[in-house]
């Protein structure tokens, strides 16, 4: 009677957070690229990218229903490409979850721990995640639900309160847009819809499949709205100028947030407690779908475990890697790469699946 | 049971004595067990054997209308020579103004139903007794619960008879579909134990599981329903409560209406219903008894009073402690000022008086009713006031703790009411650690569990987790909707029939 699957709505709530945490994480790449206020044209163009690449991709997962896309690349790629393919997930999404920790645990110590060692917000991030992780993707569905509830909310009112004060006139110039940076900008933008590449695996775990396609799409949506509208509200409140100098602007626009009759000093402090849940919330679908992508490809039949061996690594990469704001300058060509590889192979996989349907048709 | 270890084998003799002394041997000791050897029938020839426990039966009845009729309106003489079976029917079809008699086989059963509160009657030459029903022991009279009292509502509530309580349900719901099924626990206290449930609304799965868990159940005895509750709740190792209780018939009448299961237990005036989620331990009776913009603000207030229960005095912790910049400039002045002459460090100030609040809570219950209350309210005045003026702990910690412990009492189930209070300790514990990281990572933790939690299938935060598939029973929720909005069932118990409430 109750299933242990996720529906497709608490799917949409794990896009949406994935999503909303690295496109926090990855706006000041976005602002610092782009001369001139026009940003959110960048966002569109991915969304748009994304959204004519979901049509394939949708299809080949449809087809497949009860397969993660590894297990799709399983069979109809020879074996060497689809572990390959297994192993790249795998190392990106190590990254990528080291990235969001690190950068995280940052943010905290710099904001509410100023003496607390940075290894040990890291290990009780870590700790409590790999508790999440563990119990399952129905938790885990679970949590973004409420999550979703809990700090969305509060994120809408920062939204609306950030309003009163703000320079609309920042918004302008929108003609003569800066055409060159804001196609450079568009990998990173591709990015920062993390959700694409976890709906690539979390679409198998969905009860009633035959919703997936209009999800996704929801996702892509949504998402381009919250992007554009956190986009609008950093660059309304401080300016282009000041905005790409900003370390964690989606969090220093609640340091700037009046909020009626709200007594505390520091809404930041606040906004902060609601990032960590939503954060904390991202670590955990990555961690989830990192133990899926690792079972997968060294073909377990367990995935709980591939938590503890993350644990570790996790930690490592945490604690080595420097924060993403000294990274930026570095990292230009990685983007690239990996938004590329991101959008590229489950289009790819969706292509010559299609191609060899075709040959065994004739 | 001495010699006779197992009774289920030993068949009713027809030989009177030799019944009395098995009998006899099996209740050596006991005085409360009554034998009466008796001459019946009209020539007074036909010799019986009475066998019951003294004060679990009502004598008058047994005397007045069993051994009277038997003594002068049957002719048992003449069907003595016959085969017992006659005779047994002859009383069974007698006049004897008893509602409910029948025969049993074994001695086994002869037993039981005695310390049920039967009558047994042995005959001469019949291979079966007869039983008749006399249960009748002194009860107490249907009060009001103290602990569930209402402003506007019934002023009935439940009592140690499970028979009374079925009544009491039976009352408000009048129809032949609500089902009541009879299950016995405990190998020595023999519980007797019912399922209600009204058969066309009633989700079958979760009805199974709950039928199949009592009956999976192997313990000695079940003296309170907590017993039934902890043996058969989804996760024991959970601070949450994950079945509902009551001592309210409308509660548990409305639980069967909303499709729920409830299982009432013998000689206890708590009931419980199944499955329970989070938010029905944020609902009262009271809620649909008053008007519907009065009740949307009550509940409104206990969902405000939740976070304050758990989260406040770790609050003042981790903000004291650690995020001294987040208070209002001239609020951080006077903290600092009334901690400078304070000895202990903010958690364990929070700590000690979160403590001494819990023994006032803990003596003023245990302490009869009206001494009780006096003596919680001067030693939280005395002890409060006291503490400050000798300088062991600031106004504002008293303050704190006084509103964490009213917040407390809005929550209108007490026994998620005591999780909450005692999730508060590990969230002031974590709060001195890191501060308001702490109470999110704690928070967090809290939710994983919480999301993972599960009462017979239901998840537990159900319907946040579906907000969308499920928002239907959101409306349902912090707010009351008006009574001819709530057509539907929750739909997180998969109803059979949907409509109709």
């Amino acid at each position: 009677m109750f299933n242990q699957d996720i529906t497709p709505y608490q799917n949409l709530s794990i896009l949406i957070l994935v999503s909303f945490a690295f496109q926090s994480i990855l706006m000041p790449l976005l602002l610092s690229e782009i001369d001139g206020p026009v940003g959110w044209m960048t966002i569109i163009i991915a969304a748009v990218v994304l959204y004519f690449s979901l049509k394939p991709i949708n299809k080949l997962l449809l087809k497949y229903k009860e397969d993660s896309f590894l297990s799709i690349s399983n069979k109809i790629f020879p074996r060497l490409i689809s572990r390959a393919i297994g192993i790249y997930y795998i190392i990106m999404f190590l990254i990528a979850n080291s990235i969001l920790m690190k950068d995280f645990a940052e943010q905290i110590k710099l904001m509410m721990l100023f003496r607390t060692p940075l290894g040990s917000i890291i290990i009780v991030i870590l700790l409590t995640a790999s508790y999440a992780t563990k119990k399952g993707i129905k938790t885990i569905a679970n949590i973004s639900s409420i999550t979703v509830l809990i700090a969305f909310i509060p994120y809408i009112f920062i939204m609306i309160f950030s309003t009163y004060y703000a320079d609309y006139s920042n918004v302008f110039p929108i003609y003569p847009a800066d055409v060159e940076g804001v196609l450079k900008s568009v990998p990173g933008a591709i990015l920062g819809f993390f959700g694409f590449t976890i709906l690539l695996f979390s679409n198998s775990k969905v009860t009633v499949q035959e919703n997936n396609r209009s999800i996704n799409k929801k996702f892509i949506l949504f998402s381009t709205i919250l992007y554009v509208a956190c986009y609008l509200m950093i660059i309304v409140k401080f300016g282009i100028k000041e905005s790409v100098h900003l370390v964690w602007p989606f969090i220093s626009v609640m340091k700037y947030v009046n909020i009626p009759g709200f007594f505390f000093e520091s809404t930041e402090i606040v906004g902060l407690c609601f990032q960590i849940i939503v954060t904390f919330s991202c670590i955990c679908i990555i961690a989830y779908f990192t133990n899926i992508a690792m079972q997968e490809t060294f073909k377990t039949r367990e995935d709980g475990f591939f938590i503890y061996m993350q644990i570790p690594i996790l930690y490592f990469m945490a604690a080595v890697l420097p924060g993403m704001y000294m990274m930026f300058p570095y990292i230009q060509w990685p983007i690239i790469i990996l938004s590329g590889l991101n959008l590229l192979i489950p289009l790819i996989a969706a292509l010559v699946d299609a191609k060899f349907k075709k040959v065994k048709n004739n | 049971m001495g010699i006779y270890q197992n009774l289920t084998n030993i068949n009713v003799d027809i030989d009177l004595k030799k019944n009395e002394t098995i009998l006899k041997e099996v209740f050596k000791d006991a005085n409360d067990i009554i034998f009466r050897n008796m001459k019946v029938g009209q020539h007074k020839k036909l010799n019986i054997l009475i066998f019951y426990v003294d004060g679990m039966t009502t004598k008058d009845s047994i005397s007045e209308y069993a051994i009277q009729t038997l003594m002068e309106s049957i002719n048992l003489e003449s069907l003595k020579k016959d085969s017992g079976k006659e005779l047994q029917n002859e009383i069974l079809n007698s006049n004897i103004a008893i509602t409910e008699l029948g025969t049993v086989q074994t001695l086994q059963e002869c037993v039981d139903k005695a310390l049920s509160g039967e009558t047994i009657l042995f005959i001469e030459t019949c291979s079966k007794a007869v039983w008749l029903s006399s249960r009748g022991w002194q009860i107490r009279g249907i009060q009001e619960p103290a602990a569930e009292t209402l402003i506007r509502g019934a002023r009935d509530g439940f009592i140690e008879t499970m028979k009374v309580n079925i009544t009491l349900i039976r009352r408000r719901i009048r129809d032949p579909k609500l089902k009541v099924k009879y299950m016995q626990v405990g190998r020595r206290s023999k519980t007797d134990i019912t399922l209600l449930y009204i058969e066309d609304i009633v989700n079958k799965t979760v009805l199974d599981e709950v039928e199949k868990r009592i009956n999976n159940i192997d313990i000695e005895a079940v003296l309170e329903s907590s017993y039934i509750e902890e043996l058969i709740e989804d996760d024991t190792y959970s601070p949450f409560p994950q079945i509902e209780n009551t001592e309210r018939p409308d509660a548990a009448a409305s639980a069967l209406l909303e499709g729920r299961v409830v299982i009432a237990v013998d000689n206890t005036p708590t009931v419980l219903m199944a499955p329970a989620t989070f938010i029905s331990f944020m609902q009262s009776s009271e809620d649909y008894y008053e008007r519907w913009m009065l009740s949307c603000l009550i509940r409104m207030i206990r969902y405000i009073a939740l976070p304050i229960v758990m989260l406040l005095p770790a609050l003042y912790v981790a903000v004291v402690q650690f995020h001294p910049n987040m208070l209002p400039t001239q609020l951080a002045l006077y903290v600092a000022a009334s901690r400078a002459n304070v000895p202990f460090p903010p958690y364990f100030e929070a700590l000690l008086m979160e403590l001494v609040m819990e023994l006032v809570r803990e003596a003023s219950i245990r302490i009869t009713t009206p001494v009780g209350s006096t003596i919680g309210l001067v030693s939280g005045l005395v002890i409060g006031s006291a503490s400050v003026e000798a300088g062991l702990i600031t106004p504002i910690a008293v303050i704190i703790v006084a509103l964490t412990g009213l917040a407390s009492f809005a929550i209108p189930s007490y026994n998620f009411s005591t999780s909450l209070r005692m999730i508060r300790f590990g969230f002031i514990v974590i709060a001195s650690f890191f501060g308001l990281f702490g109470i999110s990572i704690g928070l967090c933790i809290l939710i994983i569990h919480l999301c993972t939690l599960k009462s017979f299938g239901v998840p537990y935060l159900t319907p946040m987790t579906h907000f969308v598939e499920r928002r239907s029973d959101l409306k349902d929720t912090v707010i009351r909707p008006k009574i001819y909005n709530l057509v539907r069932k929750p739909a997180y118990l998969q109803v059979e029939k949907e409509k109709g409430k």
